[in-house]
């Protein structure tokens, strides 16, 4: 069992010819390691299957280099410089914010100026569920505890006053519940409000933290600009102010009861800055006028509903005033921010296609994928592969399978795990997935690319039990390979960015296994290039269905929300199912009508991750008009009833025909699938009752439909709508009716003129 | 008198007791359907990929599948499609717990001495026991 050693990243999944990628490496040895470039071409280990491909590619960086550990800084918080140290409260002071803390057992800090290896500053924190105020300069401490524990997830209004005329320090906390803002609502009798007052034993300290910032949700590890952050903050904050003097009892009466007192150093709004487009920004802004601006370090949840919602209004764009918090978790992570290893300059001539810098050291490998996509406005070949990075990314480093308990029902199987699932357990700096929940029970919402991503690697099976992703879609790029065909690799990072004139340049374009996270961005570039006579083969299933915000200022990094329906890993809580990156509303395409059967002709209807099925020919496919497509495949042979996964080319996800969600009424029901298992299950958005007879067996939603479309002008698309169809290419040296099939499809479409239109 | 509610500590989640009483209700009603024919059904075909699982062996095994993590047992691949080694899972971020003492060659004998290993765990059978009859 293997728990650590050398892992890398790359700043962005797609480069061209003659641009520059940079690597980032550590590794718990010190000592020399080796650089070599590779290009990938099939990952998938089962030994019924062609087995592992790569293929060495001269580099200028071959050869040895060294290792390094490098630090990562986890979790959530806001970095507000304070130079002349203005906000040190030497002469008194008082915070105030609202608080809504999640995990109160845990020791942690809300907001402070503080140096934990001094004891210097002053710092409010939680400590064993009591609010605790600390203040001094190294000697000794002003300590002023509140003897009435938080209730998690209930709002509460903060106050601190620091007096140092009076020396005398206190600290109260008003509860600040309505119906809709807390865990539970106004009828418990809840006596949880409290002032407690103190000697002011030390002031705060501000000669031993020269120069520290203010942190918001948690505690400067040591005195510096800078500084490492510890003892970070599970829950929301909203509104954190702070005055250079004691405030009266008045006026902080007048504070805890909602009103504002006039005069503050500093005072952050973290909706300010919200526009209809939402709050994309890591900026903080400071409305006291004083200039005291922060930054957010490690993507806190933004637009979150605040101390003061009341329900009425679900889009924070429509209501900041009501969305004023934050949320912050000690596990969230939008870049590791390790020092630059490498820089990998990609030759000119270097072929379009998915490579990986390896790293060997010692027993170890790593290999890093990353793609090289045609110099721009540039094709290089008839056929293009869209690789699905939106959903590589969104699955980044998930660990369902070892925190979930429900993870085994939803997959039906009892669960393998191997030494990539043990390390990502042992290694929360390099984050997770949108199917993972942060620590304090928010579900993860935000996505990096600049972080390892340990099961974006071409050989891992996947903690789900079968090839998933990646090397999932490498089992079409050997087959491509395999059979010849020219293909340019391009990315949904691409097609984000440049639209349908990306794919206008190409005859087809292909989806591979499970694009499953698309922008609107995208949706358009392939309806407009369908719509227009584009042709497309979606050689997967259960895509283009999560809606996915791209943040507009840093590119390596999506959003989703999950909820209202669909197979959630977890569900956005009232109020919050819109995306704070973009203003758009998350939750399913097909809950904001752009089911993915208008552009595709099928979309998500069933999962059955246990055993696969074969697809069994409807009349369509005896239809003369596309015996073409049936071309050497016998009228009563089953399709794909064999394969690398799970034993058949119907399975994992599947898509069904829907012409009442947006099929176009010519698309045409060629093959489904039937024989699925009793694990094999009806999507919660199909499921208006729960009711028995949902699954494999009784169900005939349960099924995969291979289905064909014509669009004007010679345009087509293809649907296997399965996740396991490209696991039956290669079988039984790639002669098979699923790889024929595929074939058929994908040289009428390759080739030249338009296509007859079926209606 | 007013009583109010004061310290979160205080209170305990009571659904746990249901919670416990579904589980040993449930396991008493599934005892039965352990028999050495339904573990030599498991044993078999764990996926069920050639023949579709009993809906005796499907009760069971939903009820398998749910079980809480920490304490959750694991095929671990050792050497995928090679070497594969009994483990239990910890509560998250702590290492999980492999046991050298059987390695198993392939990931379906591997598979079935979970479904053994939970079975034991559940008191559904003994150690050693009906196991080693099928």
């Amino acid at each position: 069992m293997k728990l650590a050693q050398i892992r890398a990243y790359c700043d962005r999944p797609n480069v061209r010819p003659g641009e520059t990628l940079d690597f980032f490496v550590s590794s718990p040895r010190a000592g020399a390691w080796r650089a070599s470039l590779v290009r990938l071409i099939h990952g998938d280990p089962n030994p019924e299957g062609p087995g592992y491909k790569e293929a060495p590619v001269a580099c200028a960086l071959d050869g040895e280099h060294r290792a390094t550990q490098q630090f990562t800084q986890l979790g959530g918080h806001v970095v507000v410089p304070d130079p002349s140290g203005l906000l040190g409260g030497r002469h008194g002071m008082t915070l105030h914010l609202h608080l809504w803390s999640t995990t109160p057992a845990k020791r942690q800090g809300v907001i402070s100026r503080w140096s934990e290896a001094d004891g210097a500053g002053w710092a409010l924190m939680i400590e064993d569920g009591h609010l605790v105020f600390v203040a001094g300069d190294g000697g000794e401490l002003t300590r002023v505890v509140s003897p009435k524990p938080l209730f998690p997830e209930v709002w509460y209004s903060v106050a601190v006053t620091v007096d140092t005329q009076a020396k005398s320090v206190s600290l109260s906390q008003v509860v600040t519940l309505n119906s809709v803002n807390s865990r539970f609502g106004r009828m418990v009798d809840l006596d949880s409000d409290v002032t407690v007052h103190a000697p002011l034993v030390a002031p705060p300290g501000v000669a031993k933290i020269n120069g520290s910032p203010v942190i918001i949700a948690g505690l400067g590890e040591r005195a510096a600009a800078n500084p490492r952050v510890v003892a970070l903050y599970n829950g929301k904050l909203d509104g954190p102010a702070l005055w250079d003097r004691a405030l009266t009892d008045t006026e902080v009466c007048a504070l805890h009861a909602g009103g504002g007192v006039a005069g503050a150093r500093a005072q952050w709004d973290f909706a300010a800055g919200t526009t209809r487009r939402g709050i994309g920004t890591d900026a903080v802004v400071d409305v006291s006028g004083n200039g005291f601006g922060g930054r957010c370090v490690n993507q806190p949840d933004r637009g979150m509903t605040g101390w003061n919602w009341d329900g009425l209004e679900e889009h924070f764009v429509h209501c900041p005033e009501q969305y004023g918090a934050m949320w912050f978790h000690e596990d969230s992570l939008d870049d590791c921010r390790w020092e630059k290893s490498l820089t990998l300059a990609i030759p000119g001539n270097l072929p379009s296609g998915a490579y990986a810098l390896k790293l060997e050291q010692g027993g170890d490998t790593d290999r890093v994928p990353f793609f090289v996509v045609p110099t721009k406005g540039t094709a290089t070949a008839r056929i293009a592969l869209v690789i699905p990075t939106f959903s590589y990314m969104a699955y980044a480093n998930s660990q369902v399978l070892l925190n979930a308990a429900t993870g085994q029902s939803v997959m039906g199987v009892l669960t393998t795990l191997d030494d990539i699932d043990l390390e990502l357990n042992a290694t929360p700096e390099y984050g997770m997935s949108t199917y993972d929940y942060h620590r304090d029970g928010r579900g993860c919402a935000y996505s990096s690319w600049r972080r390892p991503i340990l099961n974006l690697r071409p050989d891992y099976r996947h903690e789900f039990g079968s090839v998933w992703q990646f090397p999932a879609d490498l089992h079409l790029v050997d087959w491509l390979t395999t059979k010849g065909f020219a293909f340019d690799v391009i990315t949904d990072h691409d097609l984000h960015a440049e639209g349908a004139a990306l794919l206008r340049r190409y005859a087809v374009v292909i989806s591979p296994s499970h694009a499953e996270y698309s922008s609107s961005q995208m949706l358009d570039a392939y309806e407009q290039y369908f719509a227009s006579g584009g042709r497309g083969m979606y050689l997967g299933a259960n895509g283009f269905y999560w809606i996915t915000s791209q943040h507009p200022q840093k590119p390596w990094l999506i959003e989703v929300r999950k909820g209202e329906s669909g197979d959630q890993a977890w569900r956005a809580r009232p109020g919050e199912l819109y995306h704070s990156t973009t203003g758009e509303r998350g939750g399913i395409w097909r809950h904001r009508a752009r089911a993915p059967q208008k552009i595709w002709g099928t979309g998500y209807t069933s999962h059955g991750l246990d055993v696969s099925a074969g697809y069994h020919q409807m009349p369509d496919a005896r239809d003369p008009r596309v015996a073409w497509i049936m071309d050497g495949v016998g009228p009563e042979e089953v399709i794909g009833d064999f394969g690398l996964v799970n034993g058949g080319a119907a399975g994992l996800e599947m898509d069904r025909v829907d012409y009442s969600l947006g099929s176009p009424p010519n698309t045409m029901l060629l093959a489904a699938s039937h024989g699925h298992t009793a694990s094999a299950m009806l999507v919660p958005e199909d499921q208006y009752f729960a009711y028995p007879g949902i699954t494999g067996r009784d169900n005939p939603l349960v099924r995969a439909d291979i289905a064909y479309v014509t669009t004007r002008n010679g345009g087509a698309v293809f649907s296997a709508s399965s996740m396991a169809w490209c696991g039956s290419l290669s079988w039984n040296g790639y002669a098979n009716n699923v790889s024929r099939i595929t074939e058929n499809v994908l040289r009428r479409f390759a080739a030249d003129g338009p296509i007859d239109e079926v209606v | 008198m007013r009583v109010p509610v004061r310290n979160p500590n205080d209170y305990r989640d009571k659904t746990a007791d249901f919670m416990d009483f579904f589980a040993r209700t449930r396991r008493r009603e599934l005892a039965p359907l352990v028999d050495a024919a339904l573990i030599a059904e498991h044993r078999d075909d764990p996926r069920g990929g050639d023949t579709p699982h009993s809906p005796a062996l499907q009760d069971v095994l939903n009820h398998l599948h749910y079980m809480p993590t920490d304490g959750k047992s694991f095929a671990y691949a050792e050497q995928p499609y090679r070497q594969y080694r009994l483990g239990v899972l910890r509560a998250r971020g702590t290492p999980p717990t492999v046991f050298d003492d059987r390695s198993y060659a392939s990931e379906r004998e591997a598979v079935h001495a979970v479904f053994m290993e939970r079975l034991a765990k559940l008191g559904l059978i003994g150690d050693g026991g009906e196991g080693e009859q099928a």
